[in-house]
């Protein structure tokens, strides 16, 4: 794999990710009296005694060849730095360089940023706090002697992963690249797609420990105002200690914490983000989680992906509807198979009720608690294989195979049907995997209303689901938009994916700030 | 708290669902035997004026619900009885739909499940809807308007083979006076029982839908239940008044090919829905209803012991499905005037006549002013 160093190009993140610094709580804790001494001996030990017991930590003291009046430090953090810079950059030309020590200290500071350090971002600080903040960032700071004001160099840089295909949701037609850990670079996939002013990107710091990035975008006079508000209003109230992935500020933001369905979205792709940036989206990225949110999310964006609005929009339409199809069967068929079977009897045509119930016999189980125990192996096969290195996966399957299916009906534990039933409701499942989480808990729920009043009890159990979808909302945007009312431009990117031509209108409600999209149509 | 809204679109679905409901369950008119569907056809007739008198007393006070409006007119105490009955027969009916729908369950499909089982499922989503407000419920009509006719539409073109269209004939066989007899009763089973929903269409956004709502609502409705008159009459001929739930029989005898066959479980659908919407209404409104009486902050509050007590009093209603469709044939028609016409004549009379004197105000103020 091919390891790349991050430049030191995330200065402004992190120049302004300081201005919220002054709003955390846990400054104080690191008390000194947050100012330096002339002393660079005094310095050193000040800085010491913060970031004592860190191994980690260099100090290096050097001075310059042609005057030893000028003696410097440097302190920075072994890993978080980009060295190499550091040597070219800062240590070799305070060595080499021949300049004289002003008379004034402050000048020497001057002297030194204006004059000899060939970098790019070096600021002046007198405050220790923000110093030690800079060091644990990963930044440089350059103590001189006989100043009591302190260079900060911009010189972060740490191996991260290149840009690669994202693992999840693989495309045959579409951009490949995918989102990494690190935030730089999240950015600049998504400025790289949008080559405009009016993107804006909003940072702010998350984490009482971690101080995790986090970056709100969004395209002005496209996103709308109160959901960029709503947003940043919950942001705010999140009091947590560490922020390790958007999951956690995905769950934290939510609007229905309890239910089962996401009411934030989440995408590996910058093409995907950018696309529902265009709706009028906002996007929130997360520094060091490949997944960046959005918000608002509802329910039709679970079976819109991003390839059906690159193919060919008849098969785009025909794949989404077998996803919107997929859905409904993989929460309903057990359900169904299951009221059928167990109460209806009389709905099965005669030929397959004898063969149906020639499999059924000798099985010892009901068919419900035969149909929950083998839906509750699938997901446990499931669940193993997404964790399972692959070359212990294969015997997952031939187990999952032979064992549990095969020899399972032949020694008439389980009968056929049930079998068949779980695996047409396992595969649908997979359709749209964003609703997986969603998916696995309502099947059996179903099934348990089924297994009480057959057909009746399902339906109880889907008008309450109905009930609960309508009756959320993501960010004041109703779950079941686009999907309830049909009107003119409302079904257009619902159960189908209508051709780009005839899309002039962002969806209603999310795009309410400007709707029209293409205007060449009206004009023609 | 937001003030709900609701689009023509939708409270056309949930009025023509409402007067799907339990009708497309027991049949409309099934007294009249082969002459159903003209009883049903008088049936509408006969309501189309108090329609527009619903749709005149939700115009004239735009934006109100009926119980604002009674209170307006009659007074605080005038007011709440006329809101008590008013309530009651919202109660009352929610109660008689939730029974005709479990003892559909009970009877075709469950005979062992005991009937309070059946009734307290049934209840619980009544009871999630009516809490989760009339804009939910509204969107969850608009979803399953579809799902219902396109079940019919299916239903009936598959039962084409065994339609026998002699079975209409003879026509006023009974003569006249029986359809008319019979069509009163259509009359107020299921379409004068809409009174129900001045309760909920005072989320309307415009003041004029409230008539285009009632009449689009009422003759879909209309079209669609004479439809399935119609068809039970071509396939059951004059023994549609044997059965307890004629369409439910009908469809029982479709047959094509070796596969199609016995598709009346896949009807059972629609009847939940429909039974499913109207009740559920039923429980809204009373619910509505008995936190204007006590002068309630919120009807929230109440919907969970109004949806038990209902679902209680719908098993206490009758011992057995006989009384429950005596009940249905013969007496309900009485029982439901007062609620579905005196009751709205006397709010409109006193609407119209407050109306007029207001404008009369207004007019002279105006005159004064210049």
């Amino acid at each position: 794999m091919v390891i790349i160093v991050e430049k030191n190009t995330k200065k402004h993140i992190f120049k302004k990710a300081k201005s919220f610094e002054g709003k955390t709580k846990d400054e104080k804790n690191t008390n000194n009296s947050g100012k330096l001494t002339k002393s660079l001996n005094r310095n050193i030990t000040i800085f010491q005694s913060s970031f004592s017991n860190d191994d980690t930590v260099i100090f290096r003291k050097f001075q310059n060849q042609y005057s030893d009046k000028i003696k410097c430090c440097i302190i920075i953090i072994e890993g978080m730095t980009d060295i190499e810079h550091i040597n070219r950059r800062v240590i070799e030309p305070l060595q080499n360089q021949v300049f004289q020590r002003p008379k004034s200290s402050v000048n020497l500071v001057d002297e030194v940023q204006n004059k000899v350090l060939p970098v790019n971002d070096v600021r002046q600080s007198t405050r220790l706090n923000e110093m030690i903040k800079a060091v644990c960032y990963g930044d440089t700071v350059l103590l001189l002697d006989g100043c009591d004001v302190a260079l900060i160099i911009s010189s972060r840089g740490w191996e991260s992963r290149p840009i690669s295909e994202p693992e999840s949701g693989k495309v045959v037609r579409g951009p490949r690249e995918g989102f990494t850990e690190s935030i730089i670079k999240n950015v600049s996939l998504i400025r790289r797609k949008i080559k405009n002013p009016n993107l804006k990107f909003k940072l702010m710091e998350l984490g009482k420990q971690t101080h995790t990035a986090i970056c709100i975008t969004y395209i002005e006079g496209i996103a709308l105002d109160s959901i960029l508000t709503e947003l940043e209003q919950r942001l705010n109230r999140i009091d947590i200690d560490g922020i390790l992935d958007s999951g956690y500020v995905q769950e934290l933001i939510q609007d229905e914490p309890l239910s089962p369905f996401p009411t934030v979205g989440s995408s590996e792709r910058p093409d995907v983000v950018v696309a529902k940036m265009l709706e009028g989206r906002v996007a929130i990225i997360v520094d060091g989680s490949p997944f960046v949110l959005t918000v608002p999310h509802i329910l039709v964006e679970s079976i819109q992906i991003n390839e059906d609005y690159y193919n060919h929009f008849l098969f785009g339409s025909f794949n989404r509807f077998l996803r919107a199809a997929s859905a409904i069967a993989t929460i309903s068929i057990p359900a169904v198979y299951l009221a059928i079977v167990t109460y209806h009897q009389e709905m099965i045509p005669t030929q397959l009720l004898i063969s149906i119930s020639a499999s059924l016999e000798g099985v010892p189980l009901p068919t419900s608690l035969s149909l929950i125990i083998m839906m509750l192996i699938f997901d446990i096969l499931r669940e193993a294989g997404t964790r399972m290195p692959t070359a212990i996966g294969q015997a997952v399957n031939i187990v999952g195979t032979l064992v549990l299916g095969q020899a399972a009906v032949d020694a008439h534990l389980v009968s056929s049907p049930v079998i068949i039933v779980t695996a047409i409701s396992g595969i649908t499942t997979f359709m749209h995997p964003t609703m997986i989480e969603s998916v696995v808990i309502l099947r059996l729920v179903l099934i348990i209303a089924a297994s009480f009043l057959g057909i009746y009890g399902y339906l109880i159990g889907v008008i309450l689901i109905l009930l609960h979808l309508l009756s959320i909302r993501s960010f004041g945007v109703p779950y079941m938009m686009g999907l309830t009312r049909l009107e003119e431009h409302d079904g257009q990117d619902s159960w189908i994916r209508a051709p780009w031509w005839s899309m002039t209108l962002r969806p209603k409600i999310i795009g309410a700030r400007n709707q029209i999209r293409q205007t060449s149509r009206h004009n023609r | 708290m937001i003030r709900e809204r609701i689009t023509d679109k939708e409270a056309t679905c949930l009025l023509i669902l409402f007067l799907l409901g339990s009708s497309i369950l027991v049949g409309i008119g099934v007294r009249a035997k082969n002459d159903a569907w003209l009883a049903g056809i008088l049936g509408v007739v006969f309501f189309i004026p108090f329609a527009l008198i619903y749709a005149r007393i939700q115009s004239i006070f735009h934006g109100r619900d009926i119980f604002e409006i009674t209170i307006l007119l009659y007074g605080k105490v005038f007011g709440r009885i006329l809101i008590i009955i008013f309530s009651w027969y919202s109660f009352h009916l929610g109660a008689l739909v939730l029974r005709n729908f479990c003892e559909f369950v009970h009877v075709e499909s469950f005979p062992e499940t005991p009937l309070i089982v059946i009734t307290l499922c049934f209840i619980t989503i009544n009871i999630a809807a009516a809490r989760s407000g009339i804009e939910v419920i509204a969107r969850i009509a608009t979803f399953c308007l579809p799902v219902v006719i396109i079940l019919f539409l299916l239903m009936e073109i598959l039962s084409i083979s065994t339609m026998d269209f002699n079975n209409i004939k003879p026509i006023l066989g009974n003569g006249f006076s029986k359809v008319a007899d019979v069509g009163f009763s259509s009359f107020s089973f299921p379409f004068a029982e809409s009174v129900i929903l001045l309760g909920v269409f005072y989320t309307l956004k415009k003041r004029e839908s409230a008539v285009k709502v009632y009449m689009k609502g009422v003759l879909a409705a209309g079209i669609v239940l004479i439809t399935l008159t119609l068809v039970n009459i071509f396939v059951l001929g004059n023994m549609i008044e044997d059965y307890y739930f004629p369409s439910y029989a009908s469809f029982s005898f479709i047959k094509v090919g070796d596969f199609i066959q016995r598709m009346e479980g896949t009807i059972a659908i629609s009847y939940v829905l429909t039974s499913f919407i109207k009740s559920s209404i039923c429980l809204f409104v009373a619910c509505k209803g008995i936190a204007a009486v006590f002068n309630l902050n919120h009807y929230k509050f109440i919907v969970i012991q109004t949806g038990l007590i209902m679902a209680y009093f719908s098993l206490i209603l009758y011992d057995n499905i006989e009384e429950m469709v005596d009940w249905f044939q013969n007496i309900y028609q009485f029982y439901a005037i007062p609620f579905q016409i005196i009751f709205p004549l006397f709010i409109w009379v006193c609407a119209e006549i407050r109306n007029r004197s207001e404008k009369r105000d207004q007019s002279g103020k105006g005159k004064k002013g210049v």
